[in-house]
């Protein structure tokens, strides 16, 4: 682990508020990113890595979404201890999102010439209109779309080139830290692949951090250089993506992988993980994944459960490899 | 977009046909005698005959409906009252100009005090200003309009003097008829806007563009606005037509001699010549309204636009 | 009999002045409220009949104006005439007429006498009717009236299907006898001459105007009257309001202004009319000074207006008769066709019930046959007779019920709604109540004419509950049981007694008291009919600005040019 990491998120804990009932969304989330390296978080839908990636930008809405504790250093500096003020000016410029579902992401009724543009024109007041609509050519060209159709409306596009265009606004001030929120979910798989590329390159031109959310490992693999695994709200296990990949430690983690069928494998029934996600709204003791855990011992249902180090960056939150990294 | 434009107008004409037969034959249907109405009680039976022959009203149904088609369409004549002897389209043109005042300032009111209720409710969903707003709107269409209107008339004329309390002589005579006529129309507006809002507050580009940093209030106007809108249109646009058909009873309130009134004179005096002709020049002007709210919709929303021009959607 | 002209009837009263003369007309024709029979002729003494709040007696108001003083302006709520036709002048929104255009003659309101106006003299000549007209008429236009206008007038009206001066049913023809002289030439006999009224309904309100000024106009003077009133219209805003302005004495062309009747009097300088709709706005112009007059208010206002001493609130007979009519129609089935029947629901209505049920004596006076007590014909008599009026008596009417053939039937009670709806229900629950006594079955529903009850012969009704005014004479009020209107009469009694006593009492001579009477008791023996009420209206004025608004046309409409005026 480098001395001084880009991104540094300290025990972050989220809860929603709904009909006076808590939701526990994050329940303690600590992990690091490097400049300009890209971190997968995987997990299951429900986890929270949403609510994290959006804890980062702080566009949670509270109530009913509120940070209840914990520390985000964004290049040394405590984002949550910042102004609103503060911000805005980071949001869009030093920190941008590219969301999940490309067809509800654009308002319906600009164009998409004008909603790059706004986010070019919000960071850098002295620009004029023309040259905001210059760069937001620039950008549509550099994704790949014709720049003359910056005119044009959101469903004059395809999903595909939606999302390109979501990516463009995100890049088009060249963030330090890119959150992508399951980019290539809503997309086919050859778009997928494009997009991907298409992040990848312009990361390595602008040397932006990335956290990728996903839910699929291929891509992790793919694209990321570490991953968290996410469950409930907690991170259960963190390392670079070869260390987890090569040995996956945690019970879930094991579980992960093992449901994915393989290639050269003839099965008749894929093996999933039995027994279903915590109730969030429940506020529970020791590891999340006991219940549904073949290995979960009483240890498991009490008190904290420490990280143990596996090696190198290689961490997991599970009593069982308390001894040195095995099950 | 223009040819969108010119078969709505098209198909105006089928409609007015249609309206035009509907109404007569409705008032064809109605029981009642006609010329005892106008001649009164001590009319003999010879002079009712004479009356129901002077107006063609002993004629068969089909001949009756040639006439009355073929006079008003081909003629464009709007016939005649049998009570006042006065061609109908002069008094309606005197009339419609004051009903079209009302109609759309009470729409205008409405916009102006509905819409802003709306999106406070939907900006501070379950605080107390989307109790107030809501509470506000319940009270202004639960209120009964002539109710409002004569306490109106009791708290501001009578008693302060500020206002006259009917006619339309001074610029003040306006003020209660518009208020009294607008308040259940705020509610309507208030709480689409509101439910209109909350639908757009939630959208995900409203994410999209507060992570783009855009200040919210930018966010509010420029991205929520526009959209919660749309709905909110659609009711502006009924409004109008029912406002000049509508309003009857504040007109008759505030003695504002306005189509409505002479409609319902011409209803009560079983005065077919009023009631048709009426009826057919508001149809009229609900159709024009309709169309105009539907171009609107087009410019403020060019998904509706390219599916006028018939445009696919593009790649 | 009624063909004295205006100067041999204040001969007749023995008075010379014309202050003192307009004086007792006034008081005459004020209160509507003369109670003694006067067939012809005589004012009338003011008979106290009545509820101690109902103001009999109009001359406790100021009687006449102060010399030379004439009103600057005065506004009142109206009907909208909606037309200024003269060919029509009939309906209540028109009262403006009357002070734009004049009638040949006027009416007189309780004592029924014609006053001439256009017309200096009118006499019958065996069956031809003459009339003869001042020599020096002429209308805003400087048209001069002639009887060539008179004649195109009568012809022309009938052309355009008007004919509320019964001209085409009781005369045949008309011509110029001379520049000033015409002559109607009267249906004979039973058929146009020796009806009632023939001649009095030919000239009262028929507005003559001059065939120049009528067809130099566009619309019929529709919008733009010209005429030879003492008003003319100087604004008029369809639906909302019109201001009529007084014609100077110089221009008016009557240079002879003591032989100008009561109700042509024009002693405020500008009339301003509002047509307000709504009854509750009435009053509240009347409150905020928007109006200085407002007529047939509500009970409420009333109290009101009578607690302040800035208004002046006046009550008085309507001369409008609430009337209950029976379905006798033998051929139809109806069971009222049954005498029995009939007398047992008369024994059983209480009058002095449904007055209670009204409201009481603020509202109306029960009556006591059928016929109210304020036209000519009325026999007071008729109070003291032995008949189901006086008398009101459950046993009598359950021992004729026995003798009838009901049987059970549900008797359809209809009453109008309208104007008078809540009194008419008030009528029909009431006898309703009576019927219940009796152990008769009966629903009770509203109606407008669209049921087509008034046509003859429909057999759907049992008991009718309805309301007509009264215009002068009894007979006015008599017309439902007459043939011409309704084959069999309304209540399709098919009597040719009635008939025959019907045509009796619509004669020229035939009209007096004795014969009112006597129809009325075959009335009363065949339980054909029944009077109920007689409603109150009630005015107020403001009075800073008028001391007395009680001159009203024989019709009981406002003009406001005939009241006198605080200086």
């Amino acid at each position: 682990m480098g001395n001084n990491p880009f991104l540094s998120v300290k025990d972050l804990r989220v809860e929603y508020t709904s009909d006076k009932k808590a939701i526990y969304a994050v329940n303690g989330v600590s992990f690091e990113l490097e400049k300009g390296k890209s971190l997968g978080l995987v997990g299951e839908t429900g986890a929270g890595k949403t609510t994290i990636a959006k804890s980062i930008m702080r566009i949670l809405q509270c109530p009913p979404a509120c940070i209840k504790s914990g520390e985000i250093y964004l290049d040394g500096e405590d984002l949550l201890q910042k102004s609103e003020k503060d911000m805005l000016e980071i949001r869009g410029k030093e920190i941008a999102m590219i969301f999940q579902d490309p067809m509800s992401a654009l308002n319906p009724l600009m164009t998409v010439g004008e909603q790059i543009a706004e986010v070019v024109a919000t960071h850098d007041k002295s620009l004029s209109k023309h040259e905001a609509e210059q760069k937001a050519i620039e950008m549509m060209e550099m994704v790949g779309i014709v720049g003359s159709r910056a005119v044009e409306f959101p469903f004059q596009f395809s999903g595909g080139m939606k999302q390109r265009i979501v990516i463009a606004i995100a890049l088009a001030c060249n963030p330090q830290l890119l959150l992508a929120d399951e980019p290539t979910t809503a997309l086919d798989v050859t778009i997928q692949a494009q997009v991907l590329r298409m992040i990848k390159d312009l990361q390595d031109k602008i040397e932006t951090s990335m956290i990728l959310i996903t839910h699929d490992l291929g891509v992790v693999a793919e694209t990321c250089d570490t991953v968290n695994i996410v469950y409930a709200g907690k991170i259960l296990e963190k390392g670079t993506v070869e260390e987890v990949f090569d040995a996956p430690t945690h019970p879930y983690t094991r579980g992960l992988f093992d449901s994915l069928p393989k290639l050269n494998e003839k099965t008749d029934r894929l093996t999933p993980i039995p027994g279903m996600p915590l109730d969030p709204s429940i506020k529970f003791e020791g590891c999340p994944f006991a219940p549904r855990c073949e290995r979960a011992t009483d240890r498991c249902r009490q008190g904290e459960i420490h990280e143990t180090h596996l090696g190198g960056t290689h961490y997991c939150s599970c009593v069982l490899c308390d001894q040195r990294g095995e099950a | 977009m223009g040819r969108y434009v010119f078969n709505r107008l098209l198909w105006m004409i089928f409609i007015l046909i249609g309206v035009a037969i509907l109404i007569f034959t409705i008032l064809y249907l109605v029981p009642g005698d006609v010329s005892t109405h106008f001649l009164g009680e001590s009319a003999t039976i010879e002079d009712r005959a004479a009356f129901n022959h002077k107006y063609g009203l002993d004629q068969p149904y089909l001949a009756q409906l040639g006439n009355f088609l073929y006079s008003l369409f081909l003629k464009g004549d709007f016939g005649t009252s049998f009570k006042y002897n006065t061609p109908v389209i002069e008094e309606l043109l005197v009339r419609i100009p004051r009903t079209l005042f009302l109609g759309v300032s009470c729409i205008v009111v409405n916009a102006l005090i509905g819409i802003p209720l709306g999106m406070m409710a939907a900006l501070h969903q379950n605080k107390w200003q989307d109790t107030l707003c809501m509470v506000l709107a319940l009270l202004f269409v639960s209120v009964p309009n002539f109710w409002l209107a004569l306490e109106m008339v009791d708290l501001f004329a009578i008693r302060l003097g500020w206002f006259p309390p009917f006619g339309i002589d001074k610029t003040t005579s306006w003020v209660m008829p518009i208020i009294a006529g607008s308040m259940a129309g705020v509610a309507a507006n208030a709480r689409q806007t509101r439910s209109s809002m909350l639908e757009v507050i939630r959208a995900d580009f409203i994410t999209t563009a507060r992570a783009k940093g855009v200040d919210e209030g930018i966010v509010v106007r420029r991205h929520m606005l526009p959209n919660a809108l749309i709905p909110v249109v659609t009711g502006l646009g009924v409004g109008p037509s029912k406002s000049i058909a509508g309003n009857v009873v504040i007109e008759r309130i505030f003695t504002i001699p306005g189509v409505g009134t002479y409609m319902l004179s011409g209803i009560d005096n079983y005065d077919y010549p009023i009631v048709r002709s009426s009826v057919v020049i508001l149809a009229v002007f609900s159709s024009l309204v309709m169309l105009l709210v539907d171009i609107v919709y087009a410019i403020i929303d060019p998904r509706i636009k390219a599916q006028y021009s018939g445009k696919a959607k593009g790649k | 009999m009624n063909t004295l002209s205006r100067r041999d009837f204040l001969k007749v009263l023995g008075v010379g002045s014309t202050a003192t003369a307009a004086a007792l007309a006034l008081t005459a024709c004020g209160g509507n409220s003369t109670g003694g029979g006067s067939a012809g002729g005589s004012t009338g003494a003011a008979t106290a009949t009545a509820a101690p709040q109902v103001n009999e007696d109009a001359s406790v108001y100021e009687q006449t104006q102060a010399a030379g003083f004439i009103a600057a302006e005065v506004s009142i709520a109206s009907g909208d005439p909606a037309s200024f036709l003269p060919l029509k002048p009939a309906g209540g929104g028109k009262a403006i007429l009357n002070e734009i255009y004049e009638p040949l003659c006027d009416q007189d309101g309780p004592s029924g006498e014609l006053y001439g106006v256009l017309a200096k003299n009118w006499y019958w000549d065996g069956d031809d009717f003459y009339v003869e007209l001042y020599d020096s008429i002429y209308d805003s236009a400087k048209n001069h009236l002639t009887a060539n206008d008179v004649v195109w007038y009568y012809k022309r009206m009938q052309e355009e299907g008007y004919d509320d001066q019964k001209y085409n049913r009781y005369f045949n023809d008309c011509e110029v006898v001379s520049e000033y002289v015409a002559v109607f030439h009267a249906k004979p006999g039973d058929a146009g001459a020796n009806v009632f009224q023939a001649d009095n309904n030919l000239l009262r309100g028929a507005c003559v105007v001059t065939q120049a000024a009528f067809e130099a106009a566009s619309d019929m003077m529709a919008t733009s009257p010209v005429a030879t009133g003492r008003y003319k219209l100087t604004e008029y805003i369809t639906g909302l309001s019109a201001t009529i302005e007084r014609v100077s004495d110089d221009e008016y062309w009557q240079k002879d202004l003591s032989v100008v009747g009561p109700q042509h009097q024009a002693n405020v300088q500008k009339i301003n009319y509002f047509f307000i709709t709504e009854a509750a706005q009435v009053v509240n112009a009347l409150k905020t000074g928007q109006i200085d007059y407002a007529s047939e208010i509500s009970s409420t206002a009333a109290a009101e207006f009578s607690a302040s001493s800035d208004y002046t609130v006046y009550r008085f007979y309507s001369n409008r008769m609430f009337q209950t009519y029976f379905n006798c129609w033998a051929d139809g089935g109806c069971p009222l066709a049954d005498i029995n029947l009939r007398a047992a629901i008369c024994y059983a209505i209480n009058s002095d019930d449904i007055l209670a049920a009204v409201g009481g004596e603020e509202f109306a006076r029960r009556l006591y046959e059928f016929c109210v007590p304020g036209v000519q014909s009325y026999n007071s008599d008729c109070e003291s007779w032995d008949s189901y009026y006086s008398k009101c008596d459950i046993d009598l009417a359950k021992e004729y019920l026995a003798k009838s053939s009901y049987n059970n039937q549900v008797l359809k009670i209809y009453y109008y709604t309208g104007e008078h709806a809540e009194m008419e229900e008030g009528v029909a629950l009431t006898i309703g109540a009576a019927l219940d006594q009796i152990g008769v079955k009966y629903d009770i529903t509203p109606t407008t004419d669209a049921d087509n009850l008034n046509i003859p012969t429909n057999a759907n009704w049992d008991l009718l509950c309805t309301t007509t005014g009264a215009n002068g004479n009894a007979l006015s009020l008599l017309g439902k049981f007459s043939t011409d209107q309704y084959e069999g009469g309304i209540g399709n009694w098919f009597d040719d007694t009635l008939n025959t006593m019907y045509k009796e009492f619509n004669t020229r001579t035939g009209a007096t008291a004795e014969t009112n009477s006597k129809f009325q008791q075959y009335l009363i023996e065949n339980f054909y009919a029944y009077g109920t009420l007689e409603g109150i209206l009630i005015d107020a004025w403001r009075s800073s600005k008028v001391a007395n608004a009680t001159t009203k046309t024989f019709r009981n409409w406002t003009i406001p040019g005939a009241w006198v005026y605080v200086e």
